[in-house]
């Protein structure tokens, strides 16, 4: 344990050694993850679910993992388990809210019935993001777990074929086949 | 996974593979899209842009977990009282909270809580008599002036604070 004076730099740390001090009780160290892993985290989230849930499901993932954190050994790598963890979370959403994918096909119907979409900064419509997603909730675990490696997290393939155990070519060759299958889900949503 | 072999496929795949591979030896991750490939990635892109979240929305998370952090752990067990009073006036430094950030919270906080002291003696001294240089008697007043400061103060203190 900790001594109640020692002052430590935790954003010096790695992130498994910050997950022991917040075992030990340090509040810091896992305000310390959270900082760190915010970012990838929400836009996990936001590739996932309608826009107005992210917050709530990020904060879910963050809460989950704070209170399950006793129980991680360090047998995997700590943004390993988050990821695990995210995906979970946005499964739990759809299971909890009893909302299939297939609905936000019905969510965008209703909201191409509204004039003044929002329009996001990138010049993403509203209507576009759902379509994205609803495309991206349909394909393969494998092939959406790629594209949100790439997209939502912005790993290089190289970063990519190491989180996943393959060799370069074998995750370029996945990526590719991720976005033909999103483009061909894309189409047959616009259909 | 079969892929349908008709020329428009095999267009996209190269695309696809023209694409990654320049992606990976200019070891780029955003922006710069090479155009043709298509609206969907694009799309992907673009969606990675919007989100990212607002300072409000990261100090909304944290005060959630520090919340629920105290509920479920009690107070941090490695931080001492000083520490903790300290952390209560001057927020610890992170990503959205810049240094001038912290300097502008922190005086204000400390200028609130000097209020909140100099209301107290205001009521104690009864507002003072300045002309003869004794403690006065204003009766019950100053001690509703200081009431209400006192508990506005410690409210406010509390509910923004960001330790």
């Amino acid at each position: 344990m900790q001594t109640r004076y020692e002052n430590v730099d935790y954003t010096k740390l790695s992130d498994e050694e910050l997950v022991k001090h917040a075992q030990q009780g340090a509040l810091d160290a896992f305000s310390t993850l959270y900082e760190r892993h915010l970012n990838s985290v929400y836009k996990r989230v936001w590739y996932g679910v309608p826009e107005q849930d992210v917050e709530d499901v990020t904060q879910e993932v963050f809460i989950a993992a704070m209170k399950s954190l006793k129980s991680f050994r360090g047998d995997a790598k700590f943004t390993t388990w988050l990821r695990t963890l995210t995906t979970r979370k946005v499964a739990d959403y759809y299971r909890r809210t009893r909302r299939k994918s297939a609905d936000l096909s019905a969510e965008m119907e209703l909201k191409e019935e509204h004039e003044n979409l929002p329009v996001q900064e990138s010049g993403l419509s509203t209507v576009e993001r759902i379509h994205l997603q609803d495309a991206l909730n349909q394909v393969p675990e494998h092939y959406r777990e790629v594209v949100l490696l790439r997209f939502a997290e912005g790993l290089s393939f190289k970063e990519i074929a190491q989180v996943q155990g393959n060799s370069l070519e074998a995750t370029k060759s996945l990526f590719r086949r991720a976005i033909a299958a999103l483009k061909t889900q894309v189409g047959e949503s616009h259909a | 996974m079969p892929e349908d072999r008709n020329p428009e496929n095999e267009q996209v795949d190269k695309e696809l593979a023209d694409y990654t591979d320049r992606l990976i030896d200019e070891n780029q991750v955003t922006d710069d899209e090479p155009a043709g490939l298509g609206r969907t990635v694009e799309q992907l892109w673009a969606m990675s842009k919007d989100s990212t979240p607002t300072p409000d929305t990261r100090k909304r998370i944290h005060s959630a977990i520090q919340d629920e952090w105290r509920q479920t752990y009690g107070e941090d067990a490695t931080r001492s009282i000083w520490q903790r009073v300290v952390a209560f006036f001057i927020p610890p430094e992170n990503e959205w909270r810049s240094r001038q950030k912290i300097q502008r919270v922190a005086v204000t906080r400390i200028a609130v809580a000097a209020v909140m002291v100099l209301a107290v003696g205001l009521a104690i001294t009864g507002g003072g008599d300045s002309s003869t240089g004794t403690a006065g008697n204003g009766g019950v007043l100053p001690w509703i002036i200081t009431g209400v400061v006192v508990v506005a103060g410690f409210l406010w203190l509390w509910i923004t604070r960001e330790d």
